[in-house]
């Protein structure tokens, strides 16, 4: 990480921490800054996901067993032990860390089909940590855990401003983790293994030892992540947590947005973040799951490489797109609140960068190209014959 | 002691469901390289179709046979077009079979409602009778599925041996581009193993509205032992899955009595994870050289 993108980061994490001050200048509604932290969270989860599962290509659907440690960690560690709370976040990072090495341990060592069974395993592992929650009442016991707000230094500000600028901070943090494994030697050696495991142990990357580390991290990311969400949930049930939403979601954004490149989290937890809460607006929250999983199926057919790389090349397009569409909502009125008319804008935007390549040469709106695309800037190329399985 | 024994039975019966429900996972996964989560939705759709099928017509669970085994032959054979038409990369194919597992069960739940449903016992007698075979009470859905399960798997093992296709689909797991080099048609095999596989699931489907509720989530508990019983018995072996089925049957059924249905689950997970770490190939293979 060089110090000049830490500098980035950090500037618009500093910029971003005065939006709470705007809230009261501009009087914006207060429910913004509460669906800001939302995105920040997904952010947070989908980027955790994203270092393990992105880069390196083994697919993990245990995410809610990584948040619900840092949930049920924070509860209780503050309710049975009297820890204070932002001494928690890293501990239950930590508690969930120590479980994604776990069961790294087991399926890494494994000679074939390591990516399979690593994916089963993490699917598995939260209905056991369900039923432990459920039959341990120090736990839970099955009745949900009250987690009180904490006492927090005055500089956070107001409630609602803490919990915004608490998303904020972990969020920045998550993103600044993997700009840095990204650019390193390291996420060179993840990349490498995503793309055939056996060649990269052949020419010296540590393959095990770089699997066990990512998948701690991203373990320890999602539990501190979801410690810091203990302060939006406050009531904590098994149901809520430890519930497929949550794989889907960060699965959804990280492939939507782009799996190769930081930036895809990024974009792809602000569109489905958005759609999420726009449609639980309309009253669609029960059609929103099936519509999710399709809108997911519908990515990994037509849109492998996500988002983000179309977007560089067609950001003009876009932009165009996203203004017009904004005009017209307001021209017309369409739409109801800023906000959802905002969504519907960008939604339409992003239309643009759903059609395929072929239609558009097709349609002859951009130039057919001669030989196969070049493998384009995207730091490790948005290849899509990515390989999990070792035979 | 008895209840020991009576539990053990129970557990053992209840092998039956569990097999027809892996079979058709572990060829896929051993000979296409899936990992189909969908296969647990069309189970549990299959279960729900049967249960509107007998409410409205009237007629025992067993009828549905004739509905299921098509549609769910059919859904699983258009899965596998998707995959072969698109392409889509192995480590892809796992994102496609969750989004589908996920769209089903937010079905499911729209369809049906999120409560447990039953076929009424007036159309269902098996989920409520058993017969005493000496002192011991055998339920009788599970021993149906007992009895139709153990002839699919010693039938799927006599075919994956000794028909052509068997031998393909062996040969298609071993190397798939080889196999294509040597004119196995990947294209017919793979959508034959899937209809197959999508036929397993009806069957699994209805054994299991005929023996118990059913609910959106019911598949969750069953991905888990699936997944256990796969790898005991060995991926794609399917006499290895019916002996291992029979095993966590009975592990399952004895640990309810003696510790509780909850923590006998995770008895199983237990087991799983020591397999994993010290006989990777499962209980029954030798390991290849």
């Amino acid at each position: 990480m060089t110090r000049r993108s830490t500098a980035a980061f950090l500037t618009v994490g500093v910029l971003l921490a005065f939006v709470p001050n705007l809230q009261a200048a501009l009087g914006f509604p207060v429910y913004y800054l509460l669906f800001l932290y939302s995105i920040f969270f997904w952010i947070s989860q989908a980027t955790s996901w994203n270092i393990l599962s992105g880069y390196s290509g083994y697919f993990s659907f245990g995410q809610a067993t990584f948040f619900g440690m840092g949930l049920y960690g924070t509860a209780v560690l503050r309710l049975r032990y009297d820890v204070d709370f932002f001494l928690t976040i890293p501990l239950a990072g930590a508690m969930a860390g120590a479980v994604a090495l776990l069961i790294g341990v087991v399926a890494f060592r494994l000679g074939k089909l390591r990516g399979e069974v690593f994916t089963l395993l993490t699917l598995i592992s939260t209905f056991v940590l369900a039923a432990v929650a459920r039959l341990s009442t120090f736990v839970d016991g099955g009745q949900g855990r009250a987690v009180p707000p904490p006492d927090y230094p005055a500089i956070l500000g107001d409630h609602n401003g803490m919990i915004y600028r608490m998303g904020l901070v972990m969020a920045i943090g998550s993103l600044m983790a993997a700009y840095a494994i990204q650019h390193s030697k390291f996420g060179r050696g993840l990349f490498a293994i995503r793309d055939d495991e056996d060649v990269a142990e052949a020419l010296g990357t540590p393959t095990f030892r770089y699997k066990m580390l990512i998948f701690g991290l991203t373990g320890f990311i999602s539990g501190a992540s979801g410690a810091t969400h203990s302060l939006q949930v406050t009531y904590i049930t098994i149901e809520d947590t430890f519930t497929f939403v949550v794989p889907l979601f960060v699965i959804l954004m990280s492939t939507l947005g782009g799996r190769s490149h930081w930036m895809g989290p990024v974009l792809g937890a602000g569109v489905i973040y958005s759609l999420q809460d726009r449609l639980a607006g309309a009253g669609l929250a029960n059609l929103s799951q099936i519509l999710l999983g399709v809108i997911l199926a519908l990515v990994v057919l037509f849109v492998p490489e996500g988002l983000y790389a179309r977007l560089r090349q067609r950001w003009p397009a876009m932009a165009v797109l996203f203004v017009a569409a904004a005009a017209v909502v307001w021209l017309v009125g369409a739409f109801g609140g800023a906000l959802t008319r905002l969504v519907v804008a960008f939604l339409v935007s992003i239309v643009v960068a759903v059609v395929p390549r072929r239609a558009l040469e097709a349609a002859r709106l951009v130039r057919r190209r001669a030989d196969p695309p070049p493998a384009r800037s995207l730091a490790p190329d948005a290849e899509v014959e990515e390989q999990v399985v070792t035979r | 002691m008895s209840l020991y024994v009576q539990s053990s039975v129970s557990g053992l019966l209840t092998a039956g469901t569990l097999t027809l429900m892996a079979l058709g996972f572990s060829l896929l996964w051993h000979s296409l390289k899936v990992v189909n989560l969908a296969h647990f939705s069309l189970v549990l759709l299959a279960a729900y179709v049967t249960y509107s099928f007998s409410t409205a017509t009237g007629l025992g669970p067993f009828v549905a046979l004739v509905v299921c085994v098509p549609l769910f032959a059919g859904i699983a054979m258009a899965v596998q077009w998707l995959f072969d038409t698109f392409e889509v990369p192995a480590a892809n194919t796992l994102l496609l079979t969750f989004a589908l597992f996920i769209a089903f069960e937010g079905a499911i739940s729209n369809v049906w409602g999120a409560d447990f449903v039953r076929i009424d016992s007036s159309i269902n007698p098996y989920a409520v009778k058993s017969w005493t075979v000496a002192g011991i009470p055998v339920p009788v859905a599970q021993l149906i599925a007992f009895l139709v399960a153990a002839p699919v798997a010693a039938f799927g093992a006599r075919f994956l041996r000794r028909s052509y296709v068997g031998k393909a689909l062996r040969a298609i797991a071993q190397d798939r581009d080889i196999a294509v080099a040597y004119g196995v048609n990947y294209r017919r095999v793979a959508t034959l193993l899937a209809g197959v596989a999508g036929a397993t699931a009806a069957i699994a489907g209805v054994l299991v509205a005929t023996g118990s509720v059913l609910f959106p989530s019911a598949s969750h508990a069953w991905i888990g032992m699936v997944f256990a019983v796969t790898i005991l018995g060995g991926i794609g072996s399917p006499l290895g899955l019916l002996v291992a089925a029979m095993l966590v049957g009975v592990i399952n059924g004895v640990g309810t009595v003696a510790v509780g249905a909850s923590e006998a689950q995770l008895l199983t997970f237990l087991l799983l994870v020591v397999v994993l770490l010290v006989r990777p190939d499962g209980l029954f293979k030798r390991a290849r050289a």
